[in-house]
């Protein structure tokens, strides 16, 4: 019994503590504000609440960026916003447009430097930008943060942002004068929307901090002491600064005071043209003449007095509180899911929003096996695949059909002309012309598919398929992922499966853990066909880093193998091509090439479905590719009620 | 007792020892080799997954590999989190300790006590149509199929009702400016729940020895005392409030994890009760004229409870498991979650090391148990 | 026992046989009067009426697909219901229990899931209980190192979170179905039924015959195989009601959590309710939820039901767990 005892007590002591506190909030001896002054102090200040699924692992932009593993959308969407960039893209359309720098860069030129041929190009900088501390936002911060990657050779994303293959140095040419120069000249990739897009480090924060990591010794010491760093009121110059994390239960930022952009106005009009003005301030204005009809207009903000990013461990509670009330919008990559949103609309103070994400999923080709090196197979393959069927039947919507190498929402690069197979084909008429084209290239059988009598199925199975030099086509595998991790391209893997033996191709669809394919698709001789998925950049340098034979390797990202010189040609010029309408031209080839030669059959992208409380925020507008969460919920230009 | 209590320490140990093995051996069953993971992680530099083989040896001979083992687990060395670099993963797992040990040790407490007193009063209500209804629905809710249940419980009493907050262990608006961190509050709280046990405990055993504890009305009254003095204490802390609203979030997850694990200590107390009171000194005790209640409380559930405290230890077990849906469900970060996360994000240095302290805890609690266990048995007392 | 004195070797099977065949003699006799016990049991009964129902599902299930219902439409994994305008959709005549958000069948995936449930939990249980009566008989006979370590491992599994366990397994391993089942098999065996076993083991072993067992000369094989092996089997059985309850409800769960490699289950079910975001639709998408949640906890039950109503009367002495 006495244990019981014991019991008893820790639960009245649970039952006590809850009734003893609610009756008295007894004045604190250490002088720490008691609840109730403290939600009166709260009342007046409007507080953007955000719903996350993940916990931050860093508030080190150097580690977010640095180490691979803390690449988390979720410390992303945190951190977003607090160390300005030299250029940026505009809202909605994706204009490259200045950011910290005041207007367009000089001209690449070619100069000695050292002794040595540089290409340059000169930027000047906004003067009266200045970081949360008072100090001005200057060349120095860039040069210092440029200076920092290339010396203590940081990896992962800082790489792609700081080439160390092209980036020289840069250097002040006063402090808001600013010089980069680059080893040979660069590509749009390396310099616009490269180091062009580095996020700029406060110097007279991180001075101190690097210097400390650098009594470390070897490299790997140093950044690791540099990525350890927990940093403490770090300067910002974006609309917000962070002040407190509640490990496992939410972050919060505050709003910065003296954000140079607040009351900034961009406009956007019909005709491209692009202004963004802060009366008495800066004015700029490019793409065009600023006249006709405006497709955009908004005031940059913030808003609001401080955001929360509120974690919640699952989709379901998350959704319970937006209902309800307790957050505002729900920051996630992949929107939410169809049936969870179809229980938010119509529901009181809650609107809905539909975009496209920037992103697609495929199925891929080892070209390094008989038959997928035959340009006739992977066509009939393409053609056998009823994309629409699934999608609009099948997933109900849950995705869209996609053909494109670069995804129609990301309208600068698109190529409008790329063929669609097989588009709206009846069974019928997909396995007819799949037959005609394995038959055309040498292709038998010994027993040829068959259609029913009203043409909607297949009646007679294929049987014996011969490749041109007669050979059976051996069993393949088409690794996919389980409907456990991914329902939709478990069904999309299953009807392949399911359409191409009909027609005699042996193939099996082995469901299995995302893990398990990328180990499998690492081995270059391991594997047939695959299923997995890419999410995007906006500008698509990835067709070459894709499809590009010299990728084609253990670890490199042309995992099928696809090789074309004529292609590889091509799609290095993309990568050093700096003039934008010549880029647009190539990419655009490029991806007629890729139809043409099918190393990938795009199959779907799917849409992001958000929802917020449209009763409490305004945002300026809510068609953009991959929606709101891309732009980390739109802090700085939301209106909270 | 104190022979008996280092035999119970010894085997332990080799439980230990077993489970260190275990360990080694889940790791080298994988297809590749556990080094594979940490070596050719793209996520991980270099320069780490050179360290971490230097660190687990892989390169060496099997032998050496597991003396290794055995020597990075005495030293709490489970290597580095991949999805948390370059935190390591002790460094994760100290972090979410106390929020689980908050909840589950709560929930063990009372979810026995609630099996424990519904067994008592099954076994004293025999064949009755309670004892079905209570054994059917125990039963159901044993094996209901947690996940959703736990989600119909937030669904229904914070969305619906309103009664409680939807997950989460606590408010943000509450907590913006909160001059302690929720961990430094959860360290507090279990250090009261532990001083008051040890107290009370303490204070029952003195009243024992002077022979008091006949008298229901003083531990009573010694238990009001110490419960009082830590309401108090929180009161004039200035972080009660704090305290108040992580109660507040522990009510409906303790709840959920009590209405799913009761039935099995239920169904045992009942057994174990009615073995009971077959006994010749029930049956004695009931000649003697006592009360009903008295012969219930005092003679027979004391004797019957021996068995159920040990399978306290299974409920622990089960506690955890149902921690893992529970915490996932009321966005709760423990070990359970983090156990869960590290296998969905594929951190498999993170999911051994999570699971490796979830044993450890079980081991130490069935270390307690037993313990526990020689105070309430008086056959191995007197030995 | 009817034969003292080790027989010669070439009569030794016919000496089995007879001994074996008057041992099933037995065991019938005493299963009627068990039944007659357990039938009194109101609790044990209903159990075995739901796995009844239960079988009748997994049965008919081949048997529609072969007659009434058409792969295209009525395959678990790959159906589609064409005929809807939208999915999931609710029942209809065509589909009794309506659709999944892929356009499945439910009452397909339901029945086809009750064949792997069976099939799991039998697995799981067949092992757990060849692996538990023999770590038990021989932790029992031999006792000293033998018997610490089997406990000690037994403490070790018993006091380690399954559902943890597995979920750690699974990411190592990468877990099917039948491994899972074989996973569970082995957990369970060398786990909490081997305690059990061994304590019947021991009352077992300083029975007189197994001394009159010993004085003939026979060797410990055979007196464990012949002598307390099938002394165990009443007890082995009861504990595979326990495994398959516990076997379920794991698949169930580590599916939930999507982290296994299996095309249906109960728990893909609901998984694949929950992926689609409808676990929150309440009343409006029950048909998504309730029976796939219900097939869990009524099989999971009623397994345990008949192991405890077994409990009761097979061994009256026993406090299962």
């Amino acid at each position: 019994m006495r244990v019981i005892w014991l019991w008893l007590a820790l639960v009245a002591l649970a039952l006590s503590i809850t009734i003893g506190c609610n009756k008295s909030p007894v004045p604190s001896p250490t002088g720490i504000t008691p609840p109730q002054t403290q939600a009166v102090a709260q009342g007046g200040s409007k507080v953007y609440k955000l719903g996350v699924f993940s916990d931050l692992t860093t508030t080190n932009l150097w580690t977010l960026y640095g180490s691979g593993p803390d690449n988390t959308v979720w410390n992303l969407y945190v951190l977003a916003g607090g160390h300005p960039s030299l250029y940026g893209y505009s809202d909605q359309r994706f204009d490259w447009i200045p950011s910290l720098a005041e207007g367009f860069p000089t001209p690449l030129k070619e100069e000695t430097f050292q002794g040595r041929t540089v290409w340059t190009a000169e930027v000047t900088l906004k003067k009266g930008v200045q970081w949360s501390d008072g100090k001005d936002v200057t060349g120095d911060d860039f040069v210092f943060t440029a200076a920092t990657v290339q010396d203590l050779q940081l990896t992962s994303n800082w790489v792609s942002i700081v080439d160390p293959e092209f980036f020289d140095h840069a250097e002040a040419l006063g402090p808001h004068r600013l010089k980069v120069a680059f080893k040979k000249k660069p590509g749009l990739s390396i310099w616009q929307f490269g180091i062009a897009f580095m996020p700029i480090m406060s110097k007279a924060y991180w001075e101190p901090v690097v210097a400390e990591a650098k009594k470390q010794g070897d490299l790997p010491a140093i950044q690791k002491a540099l990525f350890s760093h927990a940093p403490q009121n770090e300067p910002t110059a974006g609309g917000f600064a962070f002040k407190r994390r509640e490990k496992g239960a939410f972050a919060e930022k505050v709003k910065n005071p003296g954000y140079y952009f607040a009351g900034s106005v961009v406009t956007e009009y019909e005709n491209g043209a692009y202004v963004e003005a802060k009366p008495g301030v800066y004015s700029f204005s490019a793409y065009g003449e600023p006249s006709g009809a405006k497709a955009l207009e908004y005031t940059t903000g913030p808003f609001v007095d401080g955001v929360i990013f509120s974690i919640y461990g699952n989709q379901e509670s998350a959704v319970l509180a937006l209902k309800k009330g307790e957050i505002d919008f729900l920051l996630n990559p992949n929107g939410v899911q169809r049936g969870l949103l179809e229980q938010l609309q119509g529901q009181p103070g809650i609107a809905t929003i539909e975009n496209a994400a920037n992103s697609y999923r495929y199925l891929g080709f080892n070209f390094r096996r008989a038959p997928m090196d035959q340009k006739a197979f992977r066509q009939a393959v393409a053609l056998l695949i009823d994309k629409e069927f699934i999608t609009r039947t099948v997933l109900q919507g849950a995705a869209i059909p996609a053909y494109g190498y670069v995804p129609p929402g990301n309208v600068f690069w698109h190529q409008p002309k790329i063929p669609e197979p097989g588009k709206d084909l009846n069974r019928a008429d997909r396995v007819a012309q799949a037959v005609q084209t394995l038959k055309a290239a040498g292709f038998t059988w010994e027993t040829e598919p068959r259609m029913g009598r009203d043409g909607s199925f297949v009646e007679v199975r294929g049987k014996g398929l011969r490749m041109p030099n007669g050979e059976l086509v051996p069993d393949m595998e088409l690794l996919a992922p389980s409907a456990g991790y991914d329902p939709l391209r478990a069904t999309f893997a299953i009807w392949i499966e399911r359409w191409l033996s009909e027609v005699g191709i042996p193939v099996r669809a082995n469901l299995t853990g995302f893990n398990v394919i990328v180990e499998r698709i690492n081995n270059p001789n391991g594997f047939d066909m695959w299923m997995l998925g890419w999410s995007l950049t906006n500008y698509p340098d990835y067709l070459e880093a894709f499809f590009h034979s010299r990728h084609a390797v253990a670890d490199g990202l042309n995992r099928g193998g696809y090789a074309n010189p004529e292609y590889d040609r091509l799609a290095s010029q993309l990568l050093v091509e700096t003039d934008m309408q010549q880029a647009k031209q190539i990419a655009g080839q490029l991806q007629l090439f890729l139809a043409e030669d099918l190393p990938y059959v795009v199959l779907y992208t799917s849409p992001v479905l958000e929802a917020y409380r449209s009763d409490r925020l305004k945002f300026p507008y809510t068609d953009t590719l991959d929606g709101i969460q891309d732009l980390s919920g739109m802090t700085t230009a939301v209106v909270v009620e | 007792m104190a022979g008996y209590l280092l035999r119970r320490l010894l085997q332990v140990l080799v439980t230990l020892f077993l489970f260190v093995t275990l360990s080694f051996f889940l790791i080298q069953a994988q297809p590749g080799d556990y080094s594979s993971f940490y070596s050719l992680n793209p996520k991980l530099p270099p320069e780490v997954q050179s360290r971490v083989r230097a660190q687990f040896g892989l390169d060496r001979p099997l032998g050496e590999q597991y003396l290794l083992h055995l020597k990075n687990f005495a030293t709490g060395n489970f290597g580095v989190s991949f999805s948390h670099y370059p935190q390591s993963v002790l460094e994760v797992i100290l972090e979410r300790l106390p929020r689980t040990a908050a909840l589950f040790l709560t929930a063990t407490v009372v979810s026995f006590y609630a099996g424990f007193f519904l067994g008592k009063m099954l076994a004293w209500r025999r064949g009755g149509w309670v004892e079905y209804s209570a054994t059917i629905s125990g039963v159901a809710l044993f094996t209901v199929f947690t996940p959703w249940f736990a989600l119909m419980m937030i669904w229904l009493f914070a969305f619906k009702l309103g009664w409680f907050p939807l997950g989460k262990f606590l408010d943000p608006l509450v907590w913006r400016n909160a001059p302690v961190s929720a961990n430094q509050v959860f360290g507090y709280m279990l250090f009261t729940g532990a001083a008051i046990a040890v107290i009370l405990f303490l204070a029952m055993l003195l009243l024992a020895q002077l022979g008091l504890r006949r008298r229901g009305w003083l531990p009573a009254a010694v238990a009001i005392i110490c419960v009082a003095s830590a309401v108090i204490a929180w009161a004039g802390s200035g972080v009660g409030y704090l305290a108040l609203d992580i109660l507040k979030h522990m009510v409906l997850p303790i709840a959920t994890l009590t209405l799913i694990s009761f039935a099995g200590t239920m169904l045992l107390t009942r057994n174990s009760m009615l073995e009971t009171l077959r006994e010749d000194y029930i049956t004695a005790a009931r000649a003697k004229g006592l009360p009903e209640k008295v012969v219930r409380d005092r003679h027979a559930a004391r004797n019957a409870l021996l068995p159920v405290v040990t399978s306290l230890v299974f409920s622990l077990a089960f506690a955890v498991d149902g921690g893992v849906i529970t915490e996932s469900v009321f966005s709760w970060p423990g070990m359970g979650l983090t156990l869960l996360d590290a296998v969905l994000s594929e951190d498999l240095p993170l999911a051994m090391g999570a699971l490796v302290f979830v044993g450890l805890l079980a081991l130490v609690a069935h270390a307690v148990a037993d313990v526990l266990y020689v105070y309430l048995d008086p056959r191995i007392r007197y030995q | 026992m009817n034969h003292d004195g080790r027989p010669p070797e070439g009569f030794a099977p016919a000496g089995r046989t007879s001994l074996w065949a008057a041992r099933v003699r037995l065991a019938l006799r005493s299963s009627r009067e068990t039944w007659r016990a357990f039938a009194a049991n109101p609790i044990g009964v209903v159990g075995v009426a739901i796995i009844l129902i239960f079988g009748l599902m997994a049965v008919a299930h081949p048997l529609l697909m072969a007659t009434l219902w058409d792969p295209t439409t009525y395959d678990p994994v790959t159906g589609f219901g064409f005929d809807e305008i939208s999915h999931p959709a609710p029942p209809s005549w065509r589909h009794l229990l309506g659709t999944d958000p892929l356009g499945r069948d439910i009452l397909s995936q339901l029945t086809a899931s009750t064949t792997s449930a069976f099939v799991l939990g039998l697995v799981a249980a067949l092992v757990t209980v060849g692996i538990a009566t023999m770590v038990g008989a021989l932790a029992a006979y031999y006792g000293g190192v033998v018997d610490a370590f089997f406990m000690r491992l037994a403490d070790l599994i018993i006091i380690l979170p399954t559902i943890s366990l597995l979920i750690v397994l699974t990411a190592l391993l990468g877990l099917n179905l039948f491994q899972l089942a074989l996973v569970l098999g082995v957990l369970g065996g060398f786990g909490g039924t081997a305690v059990v076993i061994k304590s019947q083991a021991l009352s077992i072993k300083v029975k007189p015959y197994i001394e009159a067992a010993q004085l003939a000369g026979g060797g410990p094989w055979h007196i464990i195989l012949v002598h307390i092996v099938p002394n165990l089997l009443p007890l082995s059985l009861l504990y595979m009601m326990f495994t398959v309850t516990g076997a379920i409800f794991s698949e169930a769960v580590l599916s939930f959590f999507g982290i296994l490699h299996i095309r249906m289950s109960w728990g893909i079910m609901i998984h694949t309710a929950s992926t689609g975001g409808y676990l929150l639709g309440g009343a409006s998408y029950w048909w998504l939820i309730v029976p796939a949640g219900a097939a869990i906890t009524l099989l999971c039950s009623s397994f345990y039901l008949v192991g405890r109503a077994l409990d009761e009367v097979v061994n009256p002495r026993l406090r299962g767990r």
